[in-house]
């Protein structure tokens, strides 16, 4: 056990677990922000995808000190005052279905955006490849990630 | 189907609420058994005098607002708007003026179950009328404060109107009227043409919660000084455990527990070691470290190729017949000539991405469950037999479910939560890891199908003999079922062939395999349709026609299939001739109530590989709710059957599933994903399902359409695209 100092969304959290913990049980069971998602555990999925000074990483396997003294952004942090314009054109599109993957798609396709704020078809594509979903809302992801490109 | 029409039946309204708490609370009762009727609604209105809470689907406060108790479990499919839509279209309502909360489950509600692509199928008349009654009985209060006739008063988003005197106001004001009138027996609902909500794209509300991380899930709730547990289990029926080594799993700090329980799935047993401690993380390093000597009995040797070879054996025999027109043998002994082919689809994992799990708090002779599940009722039925309490005692709140598919028909993780949080005697979050979602089952069975044909003198088709070969999903949860029987589930799509064909039959031969089963999104429709319609392909070709046109004539006096094939022969431009390197298939399946067919289009790229072009689609499904919802479910089913047909079986080897996790069990991914063109057909016809027919005919499709361009027919689900 050690203590531990995250910073999630601008605010500080103090918690006491194992270094080695990842950092997708750090936020969702000691921290309680449970916008990000379990999914497989292995990196396979994404939907457990946060930022981590502004780059999408895995959550659920980078230990929780890898994180100290970074910027975390999670779901919760991502819209400022306003929605995230990611965040609109998912509801404008009426992307999600049963939701659970959607945080994560949310999050990867910010970091995409943060990057490239124009992405062709193919570059989205490339950059949503690590995101599972299996409701199948591929094709609406592909639109509002278009979408929100024009107007950011 | 037949249970839910008689329930549907006996339901009878019932006023809920009385003048005092100026509630107008509106449900249905629907009585326990056939008997004693009249009793269970007096005991009611009992219940209502003493404050019980009466699980009403729409309540209206003295301050006008309404609340709509959404009964049926949102899981992807839409209900959280489709459902309450109904209700709210009957009230004249905006969906916005509406506060959609979830049914605490109860009988009361009657079915809360969501499968088999049926809620708006059974809840399209009774929800309505229950919209309806309410906004009549609001009217006639009005009326009687106004001393006008009913028949000049309206009502608009929430405000009940007397033109001709000028008199409006909201529905609070008459509440307390409304309430003391009785329910009329017979409520008239709107025409089509005055909806505003059904048949119209209409916001879903949950999406909102779903994009900023608001939305609760099973695996989001917190109970105060809850334990987390996690459970590993073998593969295959019959498992027993002989030791359980935990010394070093017990070593993992906050790691308290670790023993066997029961998971109880459907009339299966299976042993599984549970694991509790006060982190999930530690929990899960604890899993890793334990040591189970698992004794596999009589099937340690399971093994998928050793099964497949066994089921083309069983494609030989007779099996039970279940359909039999005309004289199948004699138009075979007198065929000019015949085809014979086999098809074979895999044993597949349902997969949600919301792995299975479930909160409990066992308190003193009353039970608190947060669950995301497909079956509320059960989930209380048995939670209460398990604890023996009287059911009332059981409060069942359903989450949103991250993805359901029919793996949250089954309670086998309530089961096990019980199990634990009996024995912990603390509340306790149970959450499954991938690799126990992928491995455990319940599997979709992997099935082999056959099919034989004869031509006349004239090259014409006469008569079609299809075997469906497998595992039976009814014989497989029902120990005491009858397995000389034929499983009429798993005829789906092929007993109820339209094809016009004159000597038909249909044979089920069982093929019992010894890991638990399940519905799987599409049952048996998903590896039915394959064969069946590939099939079809070869005969087209044997008759020398378009398959096209060889489907249409072969279903002329089937107006709503001869209209999706129209529909997309036009979307997709078929009769165009194509550049080389380039195919188009077709297929098309009834299934759930809804007709669905697909043209997909395939090329050759740059590299020699083929890929998917495009797919085109035509849905008839009756009337519908919401369009976009119609769409989405569309999507999604031929995402997952894409992801069904390219990418990973379940295979058994030794006695275990051989894929894990998503690395080996693998998805289709954005990349992967074709352009789609989705069309919804216009109708006035009774509601048909939504959320599977998009499935069945898409494999099909894509098969046929890399036939038309390789000549190569492919005969087992998955392949790889990339090979072919």
């Amino acid at each position: 056990m050690a203590a531990i100092t995250l910073k999630i969304n601008g605010t500080e959290h103090q918690i006491d677990v194992d270094p080695q913990m990842p950092l997708l049980w750090a936020i969702r069971d000691f921290v309680g922000l449970t916008g990000t998602k379990f999914g497989c555990g292995m990196a396979q999925c994404g939907a457990c995808t946060i930022h981590l000074d502004d780059v999408a990483i895995r959550s659920c396997v980078t230990p929780v000190m890898a994180a100290q003294s970074r910027e975390i952004t999670t779901i919760e942090g991502l819209a400022n005052g306003e929605l995230h314009p990611l965040q609109q054109a998912w509801i404008d599109e009426q992307v999600p279905q049963c939701g659970y993957c959607q945080s994560g798609q949310i999050m990867s396709a910010a970091a995409l955006l943060k990057r490239n704020p124009a992405p062709t078809e193919n570059e989205i594509d490339t950059a949503m490849q690590g995101n599972i979903c299996r409701c199948g809302t591929y094709d609406r992801i592909r639109t509002a990630i278009k979408k929100a490109s024009s107007f950011s | 189907m037949e249970e839910l029409k008689k329930s549907i039946n006996r339901r009878k309204f019932l006023k809920l609420s009385g003048a005092t708490s100026a509630v107008l609370a509106l449900g249905f009762y629907i009585p326990a058994g056939a008997k004693g009727t009249e009793a269970k609604i007096f005991k009611l209105d009992n219940a209502l005098n003493t404050g019980t809470n009466l699980n009403p689907f729409i309540q209206i406060d003295a301050g006008g607002n309404v609340t709509i108790y959404n009964h049926k479990p949102e899981m992807g499919q839409g209900v959280w708007q489709s459902i309450p839509t109904l209700i709210a279209e009957e009230l004249n309502l905006e969906f916005e003026q509406v506060t959609v909360k979830m049914a605490i489950a109860s009988p009361a509600y009657g079915s809360m179950t969501v499968g088999g692509s049926a809620s708006i199928r059974t809840g399209w008349i009774p929800l309505r009328r229950m919209g309806a009654a309410a906004r009549q009985m609001l009217l006639q209060a009005a009326a009687e404060s106004w001393n006008v006739p009913v028949s000049e008063c309206t009502t608009d988003k929430g405000i009940i109107y007397h033109k001709a005197s000028g008199k409006q106001g909201h529905f609070g004001e008459f509440v307390a009227a409304a309430s003391k009138l009785e329910a009329p027996k017979e409520p008239v609902l709107k025409p089509k043409s005055e909806c505003r909500l059904i048949g119209k794209k209409v916001m879903r509300p949950d999406v909102v919660e779903k994009v900023d991380g608001s939305a609760v899930f099973g695996i989001d709730v917190k109970v105060e000084g809850m334990l987390y547990a996690t459970v590993s289990h073998p593969t295959v029926l019959g498992a027993k455990i002989n030791s359980i080594d935990d010394a070093e799993a017990l070593k993992v700090p906050g790691v308290t527990e670790v023993f066997e329980i029961t998971r109880t799935i459907f009339g299966n047993k299976m042993p599984t070691v549970a694991i509790v401690g006060d982190s999930y993380y530690g929990v899960l390093q604890a899993q890793k470290r334990l040591k189970i000597d698992w004794d596999l009995g009589a099937n340690a040797q399971l093994d998928t190729t050793k099964m497949y070879q066994e089921m083309n054996a069983l494609a030989r025999t007779e099996g039970a017949v279940h359909t039999n027109t005309g004289d199948v043998d004699a138009a075979l002994s007198n065929a000019s000539s015949t085809l014979e082919r086999i098809y074979e689809t895999p044993f597949l994992s349902h997969s949600p991405m919301e792995p299975m799990n479930v909160t409990i708090h066992i308190k003193e002779g009353e039970c608190e469950i947060w669950i995301p599940t497909q079956v509320s009722n059960r989930v209380q039925q048995e939670a209460a037999a398990f604890l023996n309490i009287p059911m009332e005692k059981v409060t069942v709140h359903t989450t949103f479910l991250g993805g359901g598919f029919g793996r949250r028909l089954f309670t086998d993780f309530l089961s096990e939560g019980l199990a634990i949080a009996q024995k912990i005697n603390k509340p306790i979050k149970l959450i499954w890891t991938r690799e126990e979602d992928t491995t455990a089952g319940p599997f979709r069975p992997g099935m082999v199908y056959s099919s034989r044909a004869a031509f006349d003198e004239n090259g014409k088709v006469n008569a079609w003999e299809e075997k469906v070969i497998g595992p039976s999903i009814s014989f497989n949860i029902n120990p005491n079922a009858n397995t000389a029987n034929v499983d009429r589930g798993a005829m789906e799509c092929i007993s109820d062939s339209h094809y016009e064909i004159a000597n038909f039959r249909t044979h089920f031969v069982h093929y019992p395999a010894p890991v638990a089963l399940g519905w799987w999104r599409s049952v048996y429709a998903s590896t039915n349709v394959f064969g069946h319609e590939c099939f079809l392909d070869e005969l087209a070709e044997k008759e020398g026609l378009d398959p096209m046109d060889f489907r249409i004539q072969r279903l002329s006096k089937e107006p709503r299939f001869v209209k999706v094939l129209e529909k997309v022969r036009q979307m997709s431009n078929w009769d165009s001739p194509l550049p080389a390197g380039v195919g188009r298939g077709v297929a098309v399946a009834r299934s759930f109530g809804s007709t669905c067919a697909h043209v997909v289009q395939v090329s050759k790229g740059e590299k020699g590989n083929y890929k998917i072009d495009k797919i085109w689609t035509a849905l008839d499904c009756g009337q519908y709710v919401n369009p976009d919802t119609v769409r989405g479910q569309t999507e999604g089913n031929i995402v997952m059957a894409l992801t069904a047909a390219l990418k990973d079986p379940i295979s058994f080897k030794n006695g275990w599933a051989e894929q894990t996790n998503f690395h080996n069990y693998r998805m289709l991914r954005i990349n992967e994903c074709p352009p789609l063109d989705i069309h919804i057909m216009e109708n006035e016809e009774a509601p048909g399902g939504v959320g599977e027919p998009g499935f069945p005919p898409l494999a099909p499709a894509l098969v046929n359409a890399l036939y038309s361009v390789t000549g190569k027919r492919i005969y087992k689900l998955p392949f790889k695209i990339e090979e072919v």
